[in-house]
Formats: structure tokens, C-alpha cells, sequence
């Protein structure tokens, strides 16, 4: 306002053609100038790109006289115009791309080319051609739009993160409510079991369900996924798990049943591997059904491995009615069951190298005479050791349970 | 790395097929219509949500009457089927 001031005064005391000229442009240039000020300010406040291209569009033709204005995005890897927005809105761009009189200014922002043209320069003497400061104003303006797009990216990015990060502490809270704080004491068994989550939270999930008369479940699963969806089919399993307790269906069916729920509770693409195994401490019948998991191992007292992987699908895979298989064993004093997801022999260090079954079936071998605790807080260190410091990309989970 | 590719109903799958391509294999797998082929022999890896990727493929084409035969699977990405007794499922040859 200052300014302006200034320029009415030193036009009261113009003399000459020559001043009154002199005096002319630079009122002209001081109205330029506010007016860009002004066009940045709101820019800046605008955040969908197309009404901040309008804006720019419309106020740099005012401020330089342009009888047209025309951005074109083109985006670099297909070499494309993905977008053209033209001010006034009738002028075809190819006019304004072709004129003689024109003057552009661009930039680059994740792989797009943001080209602003100029065309016509209006005066009283008709069309003329564009001057320095009109580039200078038009480089301006451009600036301005750039700022806007990186500042509109990065506030959507701080969203989208803030978004992810909330979404995996709900996850994290999810499946921390479903895995036991601690596992039921039987007399003359050891148990122990672990779960710790990647930090993308994964959908692992071991238990240990008390069924009434001696009986007792012991369980694995993994959800394909992670975050919320497999937080979320986790902790439906775990609900069903804990009502079908109560009916005493032969496990093989009630997997099927399982396998049906999951079925219509989950998108077409999501599954859950999943064993369980019933122990009678009455006579130490032990009943399994292992759904697509990885094999539960059964170490008997003499030393020798068995892989239990009789069963059929991952649950919520195929709903074909397809029956499981039930495998009947016993297990007597001595014997040991090892039950784990797939992050202890996927677990990779950086030259992507498997922790693998081998290793950990012969780590198992030589430790497991450890009490259950001891044993698994020696196996996640083994782990450890192999993947040296490397990001933890899925969940690491066992149970243990020894017959003494 | 992975690629997907699909000529004439046969679809080859290449490198490692795991969470972070999905939708890169839907692109491809969700226009299968037919009876098809899934070519492994570049496949090195796959992960459960690419299993899960196929078996949605697998429901989609068993329920329009389509079939779908699996070929050319190295031992390794074979026992990952045999595991989530897959095998018993698809048709592998």
C-alpha cells in the first residue's frame, strides 16, 4: 500500500511524457507484484491440484496480459500429456501451444512434467511479444504451483502414515488380547509357548484351551496377511475355538466346521494355516489335525522325529467339503511336541538366507531336553544369531510341550 | 523381482510371488476365463498370499466350470503346496 502511495505522489509531480511513462510501468510492475504475492497466498491455501492450475492459470494471464494460458502434465515414463487445463476455457490449447508469442515455464515433480504457456502478450497496440519481467513472473507463478503440489504430497503422506500407524497398534492391541498372557499348568507336562510380532504385526496366534475332564487343546495358526484383516480373522478363529469346546465334536470335523467359518468370514484370498492337537491326560491320547501348517514335530523319548502333517487345506481356502484327516497318537513320558509358524525357518539374514526347517529341527534335537521356557528363549536367540540384526519380517511363534 | 505374464490362457509366473505383488498377479490372473496353464518353472518363491492369490483364481474358474492345471513346479515350491495340502486341490503336473 506503502508503495502504491509512493507511486500517486511521484505522479502528481510528473512532468514530463517521458515520466508520465516511466511512472506508468512502474505502477503497472508494483500492481504486478501484489497481485503475485496475493496469487501465492491463495495457492498455497488450495489442495486439490486442479483448482490450484485454475487459479494460477487465471492469475498469471492477469498479472502479465496474457490473452491465454494453457498446463500442460505430461507424465515421463509413458511420455504422455496426462492433463491440459486451459484459461479461458474455450481457447483450444493447440493455439496457445503454437503461438509465435508465448512463453513457458516448467517443472518436475515424481516423474511429471508441469509446463505452463503463455500466449499473446495484450496491449494498446495489439498482440505483442512478452518481456523479461513477464518470464520472470510466469517463473514465479510456476514456483508457487510447485510448493502447493509438494506441500499437498507431503501433508497426504503424513496422513496416509499417521493412518498406517494407528491401524497397526489396533492390530498389535488385537492380537496381544488373543494370545494368552500365560498357558494352564498340567501336572507332569511342561508348556511354553512365545509370540513376537514383526513389526508389521503379523497374524500368528498359538493357545492352549483347557476343554474340562483332562482334556486340553493346544493350537497354532498363521493368517496369510498382515495387519488389521489378519488381527481380525485371528480373533474369529479364537472365538470359535472357545465355543466349539463346549461340543465335543471329533477334531477332524470340527476343523471342517472351522474351515466353513473362516471360509465365510474372510476375503476370497485370505487363509489361516492351523494345527491343534488334543491331549487326554487321562491316558495320553493324542488327537491332530493340522490344516496346511507346517508340520508339528513329535520327538519321542527314544529320540526319534515324526512330522505330523495329516489334515487337509488351510482354513477359509476352498469351501468343497472336502474332509480332513485325523491322525490318533499317544504320547507318553518323554516324548516332546514342538508347534511353529513359518518365522523361525523363514527367518532370514541379510544374504537372504533361511534360518530353515533343517536347522531348526536340529536345534530342537540337541535342546529340548531344556525345560520348556529354557528351551524357547534358546531357540528365538539362535534366530537371532542367524539373522544378525536383520529386520524381523514375520511373526516369530512357538509352542512347546513336554510329557515328563 | 517379479513378472507375470499370460499368452493364449498360459500364465508363466517369474521370480518371487509374494504380498507385495498382488495385484500385479490380478491384473493378469483376474482376466483368466477359461480352462488355463500356470507355468512355474521360473518361480522361485511364493508366499502364503500368493497361494492365497491362486486359490481365489481356483474358486473363481471352478465355480464357472473352468479348470486349471499347475506345470513345471521345482520341489521346493512344490512341498509349499504339498504343506498347505494344496496338492490335493489343484492339478499338478
Amino acid at each position: 500500500m506503502e508503495q502504491n502511495q509512493l507511486v500517486e505522489n511521484l505522479s502528481l509531480k510528473a512532468q514530463s511524457k517521458k515520466e508520465k511513462e516511466l511512472i506508468f510501468e512502474l505502477n503497472e510492475k508494483v500492481m504486478q507484484l501484489n497481485n503475485l504475492i496475493d496469487t501465492g497466498n491463495e495457492i498455497l491455501r488450495l489442495d486439490k491440484h486442479n483448482q490450484i492450475f485454475e487459479i494460477a492459470l487465471e492469475k498469471a494471464a492477469s498479472i502479465v496480459n496474457a490473452a491465454s494460458a494453457v498446463i500442460m502434465i505430461k507424465d515421463l515414463e509413458s511420455n504422455r500429456i496426462i492433463q491440459e487445463t486451459v484459461f479461458p476455457y474455450s481457447v483450444p490449447s493447440e493455439t496457445i501451444v503454437d503461438s509465435p508469442f508465448r512463453i513457458e515455464s516448467s517443472f518436475e515433480f515424481r516423474k511429471k512434467n508441469y509446463t505452463f504457456i503463455l500466449s499473446g502478450k495484450e496491449s494498446r497496440k495489439g498482440i505483442i511479444h512478452f518481456n523479461e519481467l513477464d518470464k520472470l513472473l510466469l517463473n514465479a507463478i510456476s514456483k508457487q504451483v510447485q510448493n502447493a503440489i509438494e506441500n499437498d504430497h507431503l501433508l497426504k503422506q503424513s496422513i496416509e502414515k499417521e493412518r498406517i500407524e494407528k491401524e497397526m497398534l489396533l492390530a498389535a492391541a488385537i492380537q496381544q488380547r488373543i494370545i494368552p498372557e500365560s498357558l494352564p499348568k498340567i501336572k507332569g507336562y511342561d508348556l511354553a509357548g512365545i509370540n513376537i510380532p514383526s513389526k508389521e504385526v503379523g497374524g500368528d496366534y498359538y493357545d492352549c484351551i483347557e476343554l474340562g475332564e483332562g482334556k486340553y487343546a493346544f493350537v497354532i495358526a498363521d493368517v496369510t496377511g498382515k495387519g488389521i484383516s489378519a488381527a481380525l480373522l485371528v480373533n474369529t478363529l479364537n472365538a470359535a475355538l472357545h465355543s466349539y469346546k463346549e461340543f465335543k465334536l471329533p477334531l477332524n470335523e470340527l476343523t471342517a466346521k472351522l474351515n466353513k467359518l473362516i471360509y465365510n468370514s474372510s476375503p476370497p484370498d485370505k487363509f489361516i494355516t492351523f494345527a491343534i492337537a488334543v491331549l487326554d491326560t487321562n491316558n495320553g491320547k493324542l488327537d491332530v489335525v493340522n490344516a496346511g501348517h507346517n508340520p508339528l514335530i513329535l520327538k519321542r523319548k527314544d529320540g526319534s522325529i515324526q512330522k505330523i502333517d495329516a489334515g487337509g487345506i488351510g482354513l477359509g481356502m476352498l469351501d468343497l467339503g472336502l474332509p480332513y484327516e485325523q491322525q490318533d497318537l499317544t504320547f507318553d513320558p518323554g516324548d516332546i511336541l514342538f508347534l511353529y509358524t513359518d518365522g523361525i525357518p523363514e527367518a532370514m539374514n541379510k544374504d537372504e538366507e533361511e534360518y530353515s526347517d533343517e536347522r531348526m529341527i536340529e536345534f530342537f534335537v540337541n535342546n529340548s531336553h531344556q525345560a520348556s521356557s529354557d528351551f524357547i528363549s534358546a531357540m528365538v536367540k539362535d534366530v537371532k544369531v542367524h539373522v544378525d540384526g536383520e529386520f524381523q519380517s514375520d511373526d516369530i511363534t512357538c509352542l512347546i510341550l513336554k510329557r515328563i | 523381482m517379479f513378472d507375470i505374464q499370460n499368452d493364449k490362457q498360459t500364465v508363466s509366473l517369474i521370480g518371487r510371488f509374494d504380498a507385495s505383488q498382488i495385484e500385479k498377479a490380478y491384473s493378469i490372473l483376474d482376466n483368466l476365463n477359461k480352462d488355463c496353464i500356470i507355468d512355474f518353472k521360473d518361480l522361485q518363491y511364493i508366499s502364503s498370499a500368493g497361494l492365497g492369490a491362486l486359490i481365489h483364481t481356483y474358486n473363481r474358474l471352478h465355480n464357472s466350470g473352468a479348470s486349471i492345471r499347475l506345470i513345471n513346479m521345482s520341489s521346493h515350491i512344490k512341498e509349499v503346496f504339498k504343506i498347505s495340502a494344496l496338492d490335493k486341490v489343484f492339478n499338478i503336473e
